[in-house]
């Protein structure tokens, strides 16, 4: 009779227990993402698809940071990557890539052409949103005549997706800042050591 | 004639009344397990998802009705019917505010437990009919559950019309102006009356007939269409008048607290009354989104061995009380 009693009072308080838990996530912030409005913050390191570097000052703004050393082609382990090469039309440097084109059908997001990479030309971006309707226009192509060219982001060629953007990540920024501002004082270093060599 | 168009008007005012609160209930309910479960609940169709059950009417309305080839054409057609009609037919007799109610009936309270245990019938039929085993385990399981919560239910009640002296509910409420309201008198039976109001109206944790992870859908796997919707109507209506008694039997129908209830309009009176009824529907989704279903047995040993003894307990002390008190 006592256990009886006691187990009820027992019972009865863990429902309490159970109910006050409920009442507390009713009014915790919700979790729910609205995925096509909102999205995720990503980590720094999150591989999205390879975005292509290129000079954002200067006389060269616009111009692929990519020297078409084809480090990257070598070491694909799927073979995705087609470049093709120029003259650099800056003097103080050799070659360009003229056309850089990354087959997203055979690509499997492995890192090793951003790892090989020497001049941090191309990293991994934090776009997902890759699905096309048509695997002939899996083939992006990412410099077009020495040029950046963003393929994925030709309002023709795409056609799925929410939102017609990009997302830039902060490490992104960060490195096209950082490169950007090495890059510029270097060349002016340079340019300023040639001049004194030729007086 | 004028007595029968005034009945019809009455059904259709009422009809369209429970209607529109199913609407809102099934908007309600998604809403409080979504921020239970830490979710946003509907928010794409209308403004913050008002639409979203109207939207799920008009597809239910445009569903095929299919009917199991062997099923028993007739009963499996009464089934949804009753199952609406009963708690439908409840709403009666009960008062909403001092002079708002359809008929004031001596026997009630009686009235609307006869008409909430029929419910039964509906379910038995919806297993039965639709030949379909789930449907009919679903439907035993039923008639075993609401037979056993139906005892300690009234006997429940029993305590509140051994204090008052009546069966009326009108009568009920205007005796709870005068003093405590019965929730104060009467605390365990209000508990008691809370806990097999749910089992009663099949809602979880007592959501045994329909018990999805082992029954499909229960007794109601069969029914599609506009004869599903019936249906969840009536869980809803259950539901609804459940809580209309409760409101009216413990917490002092449409009475403000704490106010000179003689010289207030009515229309505060119904507000009172609509908001005491939703703050206990909000109680059962409470219940529902935080208990899992109980196993069979124990649902039954619950019943019994705990509901009933204390019913039994709670009206032995409330019947030695009252004699106490009047001789």
């Amino acid at each position: 009779m006592i256990r009886y009693i006691k187990d009820l009072l027992k019972n009865s308080w863990a429902l309490l227990v159970g109910l006050a838990v409920t009442m507390r996530y009713m009014f915790r912030p919700k979790t729910t993402v609205q995925f096509p409005e909102q999205k995720k913050e990503l980590g720094d390191r999150y591989i999205g698809y390879v975005k292509m570097m290129y000079e954002t000052e200067g006389e060269h703004a616009g111009v692929t940071k990519c020297v078409a050393c084809m480090a990257c082609v070598v070491v694909c382990p799927v073979s995705c990557i087609q470049v093709t090469h120029d003259k650099h039309p800056d003097p103080t440097k050799k070659r360009i890539a003229k056309e850089f084109i990354l087959d997203y059908v055979k690509c499997e997001f492995c890192n090793l052409c951003v790892e090989a990479c020497n001049f941090d030309a191309i990293i991994m971006g934090h776009d997902y949103e890759l699905a096309l309707y048509d695997r002939s226009v899996m083939d992006m192509v990412l410099v077009k005549d020495m040029k950046y060219h963003d393929d994925l982001y030709d309002a023709s060629r795409r056609q799925t997706g929410s939102a017609n953007r990009s997302i830039t990540s902060p490490r992104e920024r960060e490195i096209i800042e950082v490169i950007n501002k090495k890059e510029h004082e270097e060349r002016i270093k340079k340019a300023a050591a040639q001049s004194e060599n030729a007086s | 004639m004028n007595t029968m168009l005034s009945a019809i008007l009455g059904v259709l005012i009422l009809f369209g009344v429970i209607a529109l609160q199913g609407l809102i209930l099934v908007y309600m309910e998604r809403k409080v397990s979504a921020w239970m479960q830490s979710r946003l609940g509907p928010n794409r169709v209308g403004p913050w998802g008002l639409l979203q059950t109207a939207a799920d009417i008009v597809k239910l309305l445009l569903k095929e009705n299919i009917r199991n080839e062997r099923s028993d054409r007739v009963i499996f057609f009464l089934a949804p019917i009753l199952a609406f009609v009963a708690p439908f037919a409840a709403f009666v007799t009960v008062p909403f505010a001092a002079t708002i109610g359809f008929r004031d009936l001596d026997m009630g309270a009686f009235y609307v437990f006869a008409l909430g245990s029929s419910v039964v019938f509906a379910v038995i039929w919806a297993g039965y009919g639709s030949n379909n085993r789930y449907a009919l385990i679903g439907a035993m399981r039923s008639a075993a559950q609401m037979i056993s919560y139906e005892v300690p239910l009234v006997t429940a009640v029993l305590g509140v019309f051994l204090v008052a002296g009546t069966l009326s509910l009108r009568e009920i409420v205007q005796l709870q102006s005068q003093g405590l309201w019965y929730v104060a008198v009467q605390p365990l039976g209000f508990v008691l009356f809370l806990v097999a109001a749910t089992a009663e109206s099949n809602r979880a944790p007592f959501d045994l007939p329909e018990a999805e992870s082992e029954l499909v859908a229960g007794f109601h796997t069969e029914y599609s269409g506009m004869k599903f919707a019936f249906f969840y109507l009536g869980e809803y209506a259950e539901m609804l008048v459940s809580s209309c008694v409760l409101v009216v039997l413990f917490l002092g129908g449409w009475l403000i607290p704490f106010a000179n209830n003689a010289n207030v309009p009515t229309w505060l009176h119904l507000l009172s009354f609509v908001s005491k009824v939703y703050l206990i529907i909000f109680l059962m989704m409470w219940f529902r989104w935080t208990f899992p279903r109980l196993r069979v047995d124990h649902l039954m040993a619950f019943g019994w061995k705990v509901l009933m003894p204390l019913a039994l307990v709670n009206l032995l002390a409330t019947g030695l009380i009252v004699y106490w008190l009047k001789s």
